[in-house]
């Protein structure tokens, strides 16, 4: 299990990932993995300063693991963060279904159980 | 309905520019996010898991065509290309950026749509019957004093930081559709000896972590003293509400923790000094208002119950939708259409920017041009002629929104949940789609009779899950999500809280113990009587045997 | 810290004496309830302006009598949220008819300022970098209100009636 910081972006509001190089990204993929405990927090301390500097708001430490070359959260709340709400577009009588889109679904690395339909 | 003069329009416009301001300061880091939170909270700006979230309101559920047109293209502009309607009749947006609120308050303030106080620890929108104005069993429009009290409440000075967010709902029939009894401040109009229309003043009623069902403070308010007696009621509250603990922090809470007597004795001594001055109401600007509130151009037809009973004989799903979704209007010739947002499957509630121009049209073609929104999460048309009845349910059923379930299980009161919500346990949506998608046949819907089934994602229960038949309340076990059921809840004139059935069970055994419980109450139900007179007939025991088994475990 | 009364940036004429620290021999001094019940004949006796101020949790009915001895009632605002003086402040003037000094202490946010005014406060002991500038924005932002209180400005209500 590795852990991960993840935050909400202040200008828009998206979640996004710190990636190794101090940068924000908002997709789980490009996230930074954490092995250590003391890398852990002095990255966590990093995402604070970002805070201070009005980048991000409430930056958090979040778990992690990583499936078939996929990184997924090990909380649904994250999951759900990382990959977008879960509602379900496959039942029948659906008819023309919303498009829901994240940015990071678009980079092909990992949709969960997200279907979508381009109809409307 | 009520149109902005100058004076409204110019306090929205100056709302506007001045939170344009405050989030230039933000985002140049002149306020803090502790200082800012407020700020954007009066503004109904919320940060969700996804992105911020805007609630704008929709005075008393009252919208007109270009209003949901305006609703639409903030959808398509500025979100995903769809709106959320609420249980407090606002709408919702999901995927907003900071930056571009500024803009988006614009637009509405331009249209006579604000999100002013849709959060925060202040007086929220104020709701009401969805079928004010046209109802046959209303006494007289309750939206009059929402309206006066809607002005009222914005930007209030004195209560704008109150222990805690503040309800107001107003209903004008003996039917009660706006859930008054679960409100902070709830209103239902009635008659006194002498005749004369007043309210009935409930406070403290509630729902959430601790909830209460309002009582009496007052048998009889003069609608000129509307103003004043809710100023005592707030003053004292916001005086003597308790600020140690957000959880606690409710009206309900002191009203009940003094007791109502109490409580009553403080806001009369308080009452004592407003219900004479500036703030009593004067007849003509209850006259004002009125005006805007003038029923639309009816024009004098005959009632066609016979005529289309010919038309529902030959057509069994125009018959379906008939008796499922519309209303007898108070005028005739004339019909109240409910407009389903629950179709099997879907989100409830959820709405696409391109239904919602459609919507716009049908009210401009069908209904004078307004829209109104329920609290549980439809839109209405109110004043449609009986003899469109037919082609109108076409045009909704070819846009899907002519589901006949109104009132039926399947429309279900569901909040946004995990799936978007940051302060939720467990998901709620997938509940929704999950129990309506089996339950989905019509025939079956309509045998089952009246039923409501309500589900919530956490404690905040803004899915109203105490107060349906039904209720659903996603929990957290073990970081596991779980839901937990309760029975007989009601939000009407003879409103009650749900008792809880048992422990929480896996999202996948949900459908499954719905259905045993309305099997039960199929077995158990005496000539045709609703769900819930069944449930407060027999009790929850043969519910409880009937999902958990003889071997019940202990609550 | 600045003091903003009257619409300008002044110096405090009260020591703030609610501390730990003897009260200073004369001049103003600002006390807290508690200070003024134990030693209210030796207040009285300073013959300077006195100044009270009320924590959060302390309704201006505690002092309703004695307010002709005040030349300066502050009430705090523990927490911006905690919006218990806004009703105290109108009492104050609107019902105990008080006409000194109303100032607003502790975590004063410009963004409140319309509130505060309304309510009744005549002065803000406020943080920030450009304090007055920030008071005078804020003053500019709103011209239209619903509601009637004390200070006099017309509600939109009264405006349509004249009409």
């Amino acid at each position: 299990m590795s852990q991960m910081i993840i935050a909400n972006r202040l200008i828009d509001g998206l979640v996004v990932f710190l990636v190794s190089g101090g940068q924000w990204d908002t997709a789980i993929a490009q996230g930074a993995l954490i092995e250590e405990d003391s890398e852990a927090q002095r990255l966590l301390e990093v995402a604070k300063q970002d805070q201070a500097r009005c980048l991000v708001i409430d930056p958090i430490l979040i778990q992690v693991r990583v499936e078939n070359g996929q990184v997924r959260p090990t909380e649904i709340r994250e999951v759900i963060r990382a990959f977008g709400p879960t509602i379900r577009t496959d039942l029948e009588d659906m008819g023309p279904a919303v498009v829901i889109s994240r940015e990071a679904d678009r980079r092909a690395d990992g949709a969960g159980h997200l279907r979508r339909s381009t109809k409307e | 309905m009520y149109r902005y003069d100058g004076f409204d329009a110019k306090f929205v416009a100056e709302r506007a520019a001045q939170f344009r301001r405050q989030v230039t300061r933000r985002l140049a880091g002149e306020l803090t996010e502790d200082q800012f939170r407020p700020l954007r909270l009066m503004n109904g700006l919320y940060l969700q898991l996804h992105a911020y979230m805007l609630r704008v309101n929709v005075p008393y559920g009252t919208l007109s065509s270009k209003q949901m047109r305006t609703f639409a293209h903030v959808a398509r502009t500025y979100d995903k290309g769809f709106g959320h309607f609420t249980t407090r009749q606002n709408i919702q947006y999901n995927w907003i950026k900071l930056e571009q609120a500024p803009d988006i308050i614009k637009e509405l303030a331009n249209a006579e749509i604000t999100s002013i106080q849709s959060s925060g620890n202040c007086i929220r929108n104020i709701t009401s019957d969805q079928y004010a104005g046209c109802a046959k069993d209303e006494l007289s429009d309750p939206r009059i004093y929402c309206e006066l009290l809607r002005q009222y409440s914005f930007l209030h000075p004195e209560f704008s930081y109150l222990p805690r967010k503040f309800k107001i709902a107003v209903t004008g029939s003996p039917n009660d559709r706006a859930a008054v009894a679960v409100h902070d401040i709830g209103l239902r109009m009635h008659r006194n000896e002498q005749d004369e229309i007043g309210f009935e003043v409930l406070v403290g009623g509630g729902l959430g972590r601790t909830p209460y069902i309002g009582q009496t403070i007052r048998n009889w308010l003069a609608p000129e003293d509307l103003l004043s007696y809710v100023e005592a009621i707030l003053r004292v509250y916001n005086m003597q509400g308790r600020r140690d603990n957000i959880h606690k922090a409710r009206i309900k809470i002191i009203v009940n923790q003094m007791g109502i007597d109490k409580y009553r004795e403080l806001v009369d001594k308080e009452w004592e000094f407003t219900k004479n001055g500036a703030l009593k109401v004067p007849d003509d600007e209850i006259e004002r208002i009125r005006a805007y509130f003038a029923p639309p151009a009816y024009e004098r037809l005959q009632d066609l119950t016979a005529e289309l009973a010919v038309a529902r004989k030959a057509d069994r799903a125009f018959d379906r939708w008939l008796r499922g979704n519309v209303i007898e209007h108070k005028v005739p010739g004339y019909a109240i259409v409910n407009v389903s947002l629950k179709a099997p499957g879907r989100v409830p509630g959820d709405i696409t920017a391109d239904k919602m121009d459609a919507v716009a049209d049908i009210a401009d073609k069908y209904s004078f041009g307004e829209i109104r929104v329920s609290h549980r999460q439809n839109l209405v048309l109110v004043d449609v002629k009986q003899s469109d009845l037919q082609q109108l349910w076409r045009e909704l059923f070819a846009l899907e929104l002519a589901t006949p379930n109104l009132g039926l299980l399947s429309d279900i009161i569901c909040c946004p949940g995990l799936d978007y919500c940051a302060l939720a346990n467990a998901r709620a949506i997938p509940i929704a789609q999950d129990i309506s998608h089996a339950f989905s046949d019509l025939d079956e819907l309509q045998r089952i009779g009246h039923f409501t089934i309500n589900i919530s994602g956490c404690m905040n229960a803004c899915g109203h899950h105490h107060v349906g038949h039904i209720g659903i309340l996603g929990v957290d076990k073990r970081g596991e999500e779980y839901f937990q059921l309760t029975l007989g809840g009601s939000s009407d004139q003879q409103a009650s809280l749900g008792d809880r059935l048992g422990p929480g069970l896996p999202q996948a055994e949900v459908p499954g113990a719905i259905r045993k419980i309305v099997d039960t109450f199929l077995k158990r139900r005496e000539h045709e009587e609703r769900f819930i007179d069944t449930y407060r007939r027999v009790g929850i025991e043969p519910f409880k045997e009937a999902v958990y088994g003889s071997e019940s475990q202990a609550a | 810290m600045a003091l903003i009364k009257d619409g300008k940036l002044v110096t405090d004429p009260f020591v703030d004496a609610s501390g730990p620290e003897a009260l200073p021999p004369t001049g103003p001094v600002l006390v807290t309830y508690d200070q003024w019940q134990a030693e209210r004949a030796a207040l009285l006796a300073r013959g300077t302006p006195l100044g009270i101020r009320l924590h959060s949790d302390q309704p201006p009915e505690l002092i309703a009598a004695d307010l002709r001895h005040f030349a300066l009632v502050a009430l705090e605002f523990p927490k911006f949220r905690d919006g218990r003086a806004y009703s105290y402040a109108r009492l104050l003037r609107e019902r105990y008819g008080f006409t000194g000094e109303l100032r607003a202490v502790g975590d004063v946010l410009l963004e409140q300022l319309f509130f505060m005014l309304r309510t009744g406060f005549d002065a803000f002991d406020v943080q920030g970098a450009d304090p007055l500038g920030s008071y005078r924005t804020a003053l500019g932002d709103l011209s239209v209100w619903y509601q009637p209180t004390g200070d006099g400005r017309p509600t939109a209500m009264q405006l349509r009636r004249k009409h």
